[in-house]
């Protein structure tokens, strides 16, 4: 590297370094450049500097940051994710126009900066040789590069008469960190730029050793810490949550019938026998396919013991003769049984009475009380034409 | 950029005759000297709330958001109540330091850099809401547009929840980089005066190798007339964006288009609200009466009271419009939950009214715009107002809804959910102290900037040359440099 020789010249006013500045440059000497604790107006123009050309690069960045988030969004939402999304169309570009305008501000300043500190050749870690300490203070500090013909000591001279408050010589290695705008870019920074393309790069190109881990680092929803559908009720309580796994009380599941609430009596008790009274059939009426149904639960569940004329004379009876020990009830015929409330009927059938069994295991609700209404009917189809007759 | 003279109408921004020298001196002081008590007392208090806040933010991430009041109808509480304020703030340094540049209001080096840093960390804390609202947190890189082998699985590009994702990050990181490039400069201000190894070191990173070169200045300037440029539509654009998580809806007392705008008056308005609470005690602690002068004050106590107005102009619209539509929902909404004082909630329409309509007034009068208690007073009022205000539109909207059978009695937070609100002030304040400890908290290239136009000493010197006959003044204008 080639040492080059400075001479430094401090003035303490912009009013004396204006005309310090046309005065060295009219003298023939080459201004390295003036460091100025704020940005003064004009002093660029005056060192014959030309306009920058950064926000020319802002605008570059900011078109390319529009049409990436057209582009983006415009080839996720009409062609590798084509979603629907309450029938709107998939090219809709005003819902679009938010993101578009912040990509745009965002690759146009971050652009900006970046491209800043690479032309400036400053950030972080960047160490700059500084001519004078208080140029980043109350010092503009004038510097002047020196050829073999300069007389150093004259031209020091100069400055003072210019106002200069403080003059100096001073030797340096040339190098980008003397901050020359005709430098080409600095190795450092080239190579700051290709090891984050190389990180970059090598991180997409991962291909399927990712795939294979030992260790999770993102598991995403692998293990959720939400309770599973049909997870066993203790693991659940383990975790410390309250949670019973069962519906509401009182919940009915969709489609079923209304359940039959009333229990089994304790032994000697008729309490809920006499309570079943109140309970009213679900089933009103049955339909002539419904009868036929009912006709044949009965002759396969009931008229083994209450006869297929319901007259309790069924095959297990049978007169006494056959193997059940007492006279099954007297269905149609019988005024007890006659004025039976369906509800009471049910909770024989469901919990069984006297020595009948309980039914709830062959019969559904449904079936019961289809039953106990096919048995309604025929007790009233026995009983109305009387009541007809007693009227003639 | 600037005129080379300026009116002896306006104040100076800089009260004292100071030199470059003195300019740096006073403001490098908190750095270069050790924090005094209250600074300690202040940190560790800050610190506190943050750590009080990450507890409950540790369980809100370990329980999940059931941690929060939240309710069937109230699905936004504390959080985005929350989320919208700390934007707003956010606001008012976005516009000082962006618009008021482009605007050349050369009061704004005064504050800015406060300002913006401030900006930052609100941004920071809003950012906080909606992220752990999101409930599984280790999710929230979903929201992002990443190339994926999730199916492929992309964010709803049309959605203005993925609009905010992008308008707050845009928004943080230009604020950022806007705030650091301003920032470069005069932490080599402070490198270059370091005593010790350490700072020396620590300076020299953050400043980037900074000389002050003549080029490289004019960069920066360019550079920074363009972040301005770019920011002045992106703070407008931030609010907007997030008034559209409301008014793309159908809830009634969201669905309106008057919402952007109103939005954006109310962010600025709560911004230098907050702005004016920390510079006044920014000048107090610091001693940085000559550089936050009372002009500087007065000058934000009207923005204050244009924007608390331009906002009262809104809750006036919009309960006229809750009457003129017609429309029923909407007529509930403004008219028997929020005007209704009687109303579940009608105290926090009434407490927003009066904190951000009808107390803002008191600054068209100049005696109180500059009274330095008066303005730190109105600077809490508003910012209580401002709070209220996001609260109104939340809740109120939200617990009576279309569903009479589902509407909540009442929405109150759990501790967990102001712990995380608090622990937001925590982050906020701590961030501040460290700021105001290790940066500096005043541009001071900008003080220097505009030192000589607007500086106590220069107007006195104009002053003298106005008493001057005037052509000897033309003669010497002519023949300057």
């Amino acid at each position: 590297m080639a040492i080059k020789k400075f001479v430094v010249g401090c003035f303490t006013d912009e009013k004396e370094l204006f005309p310090a500045v046309k005065t060295i440059r009219k003298s023939g000497f080459k201004i390295h450049d003036v460091y100025t604790p704020y940005p003064v107006h004009g002093l660029d123009t005056a060192l014959g500097l030309r306009e920058t050309s950064l926000h020319t690069a802002g605008f570059i960045y900011a078109l390319i940051g529009l049409c990436t988030a057209f582009g983006g969004i415009g080839w996720i939402l009409t062609i590798d994710w084509p979603q629907n999304y309450g029938g709107k169309p998939h090219f809709a570009l005003p819902a679009w126009i938010p993101i578009m305008f912040e990509c745009t501000v965002l690759f146009s300043a971050v652009g900006m900066v970046l491209t800043f500190c690479y032309i400036c050749q400053i950030g972080p870690l960047v160490k700059k040789h500084r001519f004078h300490l208080r140029a980043t203070d109350d010092y503009f500090v004038m510097v002047i590069e020196c050829t073999q013909q300069t007389n150093t000591h004259d031209l020091e001279g100069l400055l003072k008469s210019l106002g200069a408050c403080e003059t100096k010589t001073e030797t340096v290695e040339s190098g980008w960190w003397l901050g020359r705008y005709d430098l080409p870019a600095p190795s450092v920074a080239s190579a700051v730029i290709a090891l984050i393309l190389i990180t970059s790069l090598s991180a997409c190109s991962n291909g399927d050793a990712g795939r294979e881990q030992n260790r999770v680092y993102m598991p995403d929803m692998a293990y959720s810490r939400a309770v599973e559908t049909y997870d066993d009720k203790e693991h659940i309580t383990n975790k410390g949550i309250f949670y019973n796994a069962e519906p509401a009380k009182g919940s009915i599941a969709r489609g079923s019938d209304i359940p039959f609430l009333i229990a089994k009596d304790t032994p000697g008790s008729t309490l809920n026998y006499l309570a079943a009274q109140k309970i009213i059939n679900p089933i009103t009426s049955l339909s002539s396919d419904d009868q036929e149904e009912a006709h044949r639960l009965y002759l396969v569940y009931c008229g083994i013991c209450h006869g297929q004329k319901y007259d309790g004379n069924g095959p297990l009876y049978k007169d006494g003769s056959g193997p059940f020990p007492a006279k099954p009830a007297t269905l149609v015929g019988d005024p007890k049984y006659d004025a039976m409330p369906e509800g009471q009927m049910f909770y024989s059938v469901t919990y069984g009475k006297n020595l009948m069994g309980s039914y709830a295991s062959q019969l559904t609700t449904k079936q019961r009380w289809m039953v106990i209404k096919y048995i309604k009917m025929q007790q009233e189809a026995v009983s109305k034409p009387q009541t007809n007759t007693n009227s003639k | 950029m600037h005129l080379k003279y300026e009116s002896q109408l306006r104040e100076p921004l800089v009260y004292g005759e100071k030199t470059y020298g003195q300019v740096t001196e006073d403001i490098l002081k908190p750095i270069e000297r050790k924090p005094s008590k209250l600074w300690y007392v202040g940190f560790f208090i800050s610190s506190a709330l943050l750590l009080f806040g990450v507890y409950s933010v540790y369980r809100d991430v370990t329980y999940g958001i059931g941690q929060w009041n939240l309710n069937k109808t109230v699905g936004w509480g504390w959080d985005i109540t929350n989320f919208v304020w700390w934007v707003g703030i956010g606001h008012a340094g976005t516009l000082i330091s962006a618009i008021l540049l482009l605007f050349r209001q050369g009061w704004r080096t005064g504050v800015n850099r406060a300002a913006e840093a401030m900006t930052i960390f609100a941004v920071l804390c809003a950012g906080q809401f909606p992220v752990f609202h999101m409930g599984r947190v280790w999710m929230a890189f979903y929201t992002l547009p990443l190339p994926n082998t999730r199916g492929p699985l992309w964010p709803n590009f049309n959605s203005p929840l993925l609009w905010d994702v992008f308008a707050i990050s845009t928004y943080l990181t230009v604020s950022l980089l806007f705030w650091y490039s301003g920032l470069i400069p005069d932490l080599a201000t402070v490198r270059d005066r370091a005593k010790t190894k350490f700072t020396k070191l620590m300076y020299g990173i953050g400043s980037f190798g900074w000389s002050g070169s003549t080029k490289h200045w004019q960069r920066h300037e360019s550079l920074c007339l363009v972040l301005a440029g770019l920011s002045t539509p992106l703070v407008l654009s931030v609010h907007t964006i997030v008034s559209f998580d409301f008014a793309t809806s159908v809830i009634p007392g969201w669905h309106t288009t008057i919402f952007p705008p109103y939005f954006v008056a109310g962010a600025v308005f709560s911004g230098f609200a907050m702005v004016q609470s920390l510079m006044l005690v920014v000048r107090k602690v610091f001693g940085m009466e000559d550089y936050i002068t009372i002009g500087h004050i007065e000058a934000m106590n009207k923005v204050i009271v244009l924007t608390g107005s331009i906002v009262g102009v809104a809750y006036l619209t919009e309960l006229f419009m809750g009457w003129y539509s017609q429309n029923k929902y909407e007529g509930y909404t403004f008219w028997y939950s929020r005007a209704n004082l009687f109303s579940p909630y009608g105290w926090s329409y009434w407490g927003m009214m009066a904190c951000n309509v009808l107390s803002p007034q008191i600054f068209w009068f100049r005696s109180m715009r500059r009274n330095i208690f008066v303005t730190f007073f109105m600077s809490v009022i508003v910012n209580i107002g401002m709070w209220f205000e996001r609260f109104v539109i939340i809740v109120t909207s939200l617990y009576r809804d279309y569903l009479p059978s589902s509407w909540s009695i009442y929405y109150s937070p759990s501790p967990w959910e102001i712990g995380f609100f608090v622990g937001t002030f925590g982050l906020f304040f701590t961030c501040f102290f460290m700021f105001s400890k290790y940066a500096p908290v005043i541009a001071v290239a900008e003080i220097k900037y505009i030192l000589k136009t607007s500086g106590e000493s220069f107007k006195n010197k104009i002053t003298k040359i106005e008493t001057e006959p005037l052509d000897k003044f033309v003669d010497e204008q002519k023949h300057a440099h």
